[in-house]
Order: C-alpha cells, then sequence, then structure tokens
C-alpha cells in the first residue's frame, strides 16, 4: 500500500544517510573556527550523531544489541539540543536551565531504562518525550524570532533555519516513535516507516550541511 | 492497534505536523519580509519629511539672503555712493590741501568698501550663482576674500566644466562658502585653496586651508557652520569629509556622483 513512497533499494537510502552526515561533519569541520558558541553546540550534535551511527554500524556487524547505544544517545542528543536553545534564544537564567537539564533528562532516562523500557528494548518513550520537547522549543524559538520587532530579516539567520530544521525533523519523527511500537508488528510497513525517517533525516542533513556551508555569507543574529 | 492503522496515524500525523511546520515557516519568512517592507518605507518616508524640512529651512535661508543682498546692492550701495559723490563735490569744492587729501581718503576707502558690499550682494544672491555659474560665482568669492583678508585664494578647476543645475549649484556654492568663512573665521590661514574636479561620473570640491586646523577629537560635535555643510551635502546625496591636522590645516572635501 506504501510502497511508492520510498525507493525499492533500502542501501541506496541508508548510503545517502551516511554520505549526508559525513558530508555535515567534513562541511562543519572546514567551517569550525568561523562558527559562534550556538553553532559550535549544533556541530557538536551532528558529530555526536555520527559517533552514535558508527557505534551502531559496528554493533551491527557483531551482532550485538543496538538498543543500549540508543538509550544513551537520546540522552545525550536531547541534552545537547537543549543546550543548543538555551544558548541561541535569550534565556536570563541559562546556568540554571542547563544544570537542570544535565540532572533531569539522565534521570529521566534512567528511569525509563529501570521501570518502563529495558536496555535490550527500544527507548521509544524517551525518543516521544524528545520529540515533544524539541518540537516545543522550536516553536518558542520562532515565536522570539516572530515577536522581536527588530529582527526584520531572518533567512540570513542560521539560528533560524536550524530552529525550522529540528521543527521538521521532530515533526516527521514524533509520530513514528509514538506508533513505533504497533508498526514493528510488521515488518514489511516497519521498512516503511523507517524508510521515510530516513528521508525525512536527509533531507534535514542537507539542509543542515547548507548552513554550515554559506554560514560566512549569512548574518548572525 | 493493528499495524496497519498506525502506519496510517503515523503518515497522516507525520504529514499534518510537517505541513503545519511548513506553513509556520512560510508564514514567519513572509510576515517578517512585508515588516522589513514596511520599515523600509517608513524610513523612505521619515527621510523624505526630512529633506523636506531641511529644503524648508535652506529656502527661508536663501530668502534672507536674497533681502540681505537686495538692502545691501539697493539701500546701503545706494547710499555710500551718494556718500561718495558728496565727498567728490568736497573735494572739488575745496582748496585747502589738508581737505583735499582727506577728502580723497576717504572717497578712496569708500570706494573699497562700496566694491566690498557689492561683491557681498553678489556672493548672497541666489540668482548670481545661477547666472554666473558656479566656478566664476566661486571665483567671485575668492576675489572678495583676496581683497578683504589679503590672504592667497586660489581656485583650480580639473576637467571641463558643465552645468549641475541651478539647485545643485547654488547647495555646493554655499558649501564652499561656509568652508571658507570657517576657515577665514577660526583656523586664520594664510592661503586657501579650492578645487573643483569635474569628471563624467563625479563631481568633487575640496576645501584646503594651511591655517591652525584642529585635532578631530576636540571638535567632536561640529558647529552650526559644519552641520548646515552636512546637512547640504546630505541633500546633494553627497558625501562631505573634513580631515584635520593641528597646524597643518584642514582639508573640506565634498564627492558627489553625477545622475543622483
Amino acid at each position: 500500500m506504501f510502497e511508492w513512497i520510498i525507493p525499492k533499494s533500502k542501501m541506496i537510502l541508508d548510503y545517502s544517510y551516511y554520505t549526508a552526515l559525513i558530508l555535515v561533519i567534513v562541511i562543519g569541520s572546514f567551517r569550525f573556527q568561523l562558527f559562534d558558541k550556538g553553532i559550535k553546540i549544533m556541530y557538536l550534535c551532528m558529530v555526536t550523531g555520527a559517533i552514535n551511527e558508527i557505534l551502531v554500524y559496528i554493533s551491527k556487524r557483531f551482532n550485538f544489541n543496538t538498543m543500549p547505544l540508543y538509550h544513551v544517545y537520546c540522552v545525550v542528543e536531547f541534552f545537547i539540543i537543549t543546550v543548543f536553545f538555551l544558548n541561541t534564544v535569550n534565556f536570563s537564567r541559562k546556568r540554571l536551565y542547563i544544570l537542570l537539564s544535565a540532572i533531569v533528562l539522565p534521570t529521566l532516562g534512567y528511569c525509563n531504562l529501570v521501570f518502563l523500557q529495558p536496555k535490550t528494548g527500544l527507548n521509544s518513550n524517551m525518543f516521544i518525550l524528545e520529540s515533544m520537547c524539541v518540537i516545543a522549543m522550536s516553536l518558542y524559538s520562532l515565536y522570539t524570532i516572530l515577536a522581536d520587532d527588530f529582527v526584520t530579516v531572518v533567512h540570513n539567520d542560521p539560528y533560524f533555519w536550524f530552529w525550522v530544521f529540528f521543527l521538521i525533523l521532530y515533526s516527521g519523527t514524533f509520530f513514528f516513535w509514538a506508533y513505533i511500537v504497533p508498526i514493528s508488528k510488521n515488518v514489511k510497513l516497519m521498512d516503511i516507516a523507517q524508510n521515510i525517517q530516513v528521508i525525512i533525516n536527509i533531507c534535514v542533513y542537507v539542509g543542515i550541511g547548507s548552513v554550515f556551508f554559506f554560514y560566512p555569507k549569512m548574518v548572525k543574529k | 492497534m493493528n499495524p496497519s492503522n498506525a502506519m496510517i496515524v503515523f503518515i497522516i500525523g507525520s504529514i499534518t505536523l510537517m505541513l503545519f511546520a511548513f506553513t509556520l515557516v512560510v508564514f514567519l519568512i513572509v510576515h517578517k519580509k512585508k515588516r522589513f517592507q514596511h520599515l523600509l518605507e517608513k524610513q523612505q518616508m521619515e527621510n523624505n519629511y526630512q529633506n523636506q524640512l531641511l529644503l524648508s529651512r535652506l529656502e527661508v535661508q536663501e530668502q534672507s539672503f536674497k533681502y540681505f543682498s537686495e538692502e545691501i546692492h539697493d539701500n546701503v550701495g545706494q547710499l555710500l555712493s551718494m556718500v561718495k559723490m558728496q565727498l567728490y563735490s568736497i573735494r572739488s569744492g575745496s582748496h585747502e590741501e589738508e581737505t583735499v587729501n582727506k577728502a580723497s581718503s576717504c572717497t578712496d576707502l569708500l570706494g573699497k568698501a562700496i566694491n566690498d558690499l557689492r561683491n557681498i550682494s553678489h556672493t548672497m544672491s541666489s540668482a548670481f550663482v545661477s547666472n554666473a555659474g558656479l566656478a566664476d560665482a566661486v571665483e567671485k568669492d575668492l576675489e572678495y576674500i583676496r581683497s578683504a583678508k589679503e590672504m592667497k585664494c586660489t581656485l583650480h578647476q580639473q576637467g571641463e566644466e558643465y552645468s549641475l543645475g541651478s539647485e545643485k549649484e547654488l547647495l555646493i556654492f554655499r558649501i564652499i562658502q561656509e568652508g571658507i568663512a570657517n576657515a577665514v573665521k577660526h583656523a586664520s590661514p594664510t592661503a586657501i585653496d579650492v578645487y573643483l574636479d569635474y569628471t563624467p561620473s563625479t563631481f568633487g570640491v575640496t576645501i584646503a586651508d594651511n591655517g591652525s586646523g584642529f585635532v578631530a577629537s576636540e571638535k567632536t560635535t561640529g558647529g552650526i557652520g559644519l552641520n548646515n555643510m552636512h546637512m547640504r551635502a546630505g541633500l546633494l546625496n553627497g558625501t562631505l569629509n573634513v580631515t584635520s591636522e593641528k597646524d597643518k590645516g584642514t582639508s573640506i572635501k565634498l564627492d558627489l556622483g553625477i545622475g543622483n
């Protein structure tokens, strides 16, 4: 029923995904000296994602269970994204919020691991929570731009684009994590859903890579 | 929930959320673009309003100049000419050598005063600038300074002279006058040089003196004269740069793009 949405070859998609991720890392490394603090955090987020993908790839090659990796990665990624938003949006008590995130997020991850989803299973609860929080943070960040009358040109603002990419990425993945348990009962449907996720990820990575590439030409907020 | 239903909810939900995100982003970009346009228009209107105000102010100033010019020429000038004629008659009617000598001396001084007043009257009149042209008007002004202050004043002209339009030329002439007056009043120079530089795409004026000059930091807030010059340069869409060094003189440079 849904085959028309995705290319037939999963391998092509996977390699496109890895290529996009590597390109983002390479472009970012060339531009790294020019980045301000917020963009450096964003780059760190990409590097963390790449490291996780490498570890997942290696684990799969050796037939290890990759789920524990996602348990850890989700918390780390969530924390880095939170720090990114706290750095790019003007918050008065930034350090307090970072400290709170550093305490609350691992605690939630641990609680989820112990009481709800074991380390050998998928940590979809944390991913759902992450999606909801990132969507909320993106919307709030975009609202700050909307409310600020002094900001008149947004398309030259790299932060703006990263907020947009996060909003699009997590809007596209929220329902995946919410319905992954029933979907996973059907292998074929699961493949399709996963491929849709990969396509969304590729699009977002291409966008992030473009912002890294054109960063010198962009006006910082 | 069965997998197919879950898949449908997943796809519809994701599409809806992503569409919402796209709509939001497009709305934000369009809204900001419109806001930017609105601000630009507002700025433009403010600039136009400011320019109108400046023009009105300058018009009033020009009316005053015209009034003074006519008064000097028609009233004071005539009176002094009559006094000169009286002195002539005293001189020719008197047989005392001392009286003749004093009358002659007075006639000469009066002649010089009448001449200076005529020059002042001319240079104050806007009609004179439009009739004579910029270069001749500047030359006339320098001639007056030369005779009144006994300093070396030279006009240098580069390129082939062309008309910039009477309104522009009047504004430029007033800038030059202000520059020269400032130099004479504050810098006590021994020489003033005015350069008119005509090129096909630009027009430049430089007023340079060898007077006392000033340190830029000491003159952070320009005086009325300098502000007037900047104001006029702004109306001409030109750039005015003042460079000065203590004891080495001052240079005022006005640059205009032709076709602005």
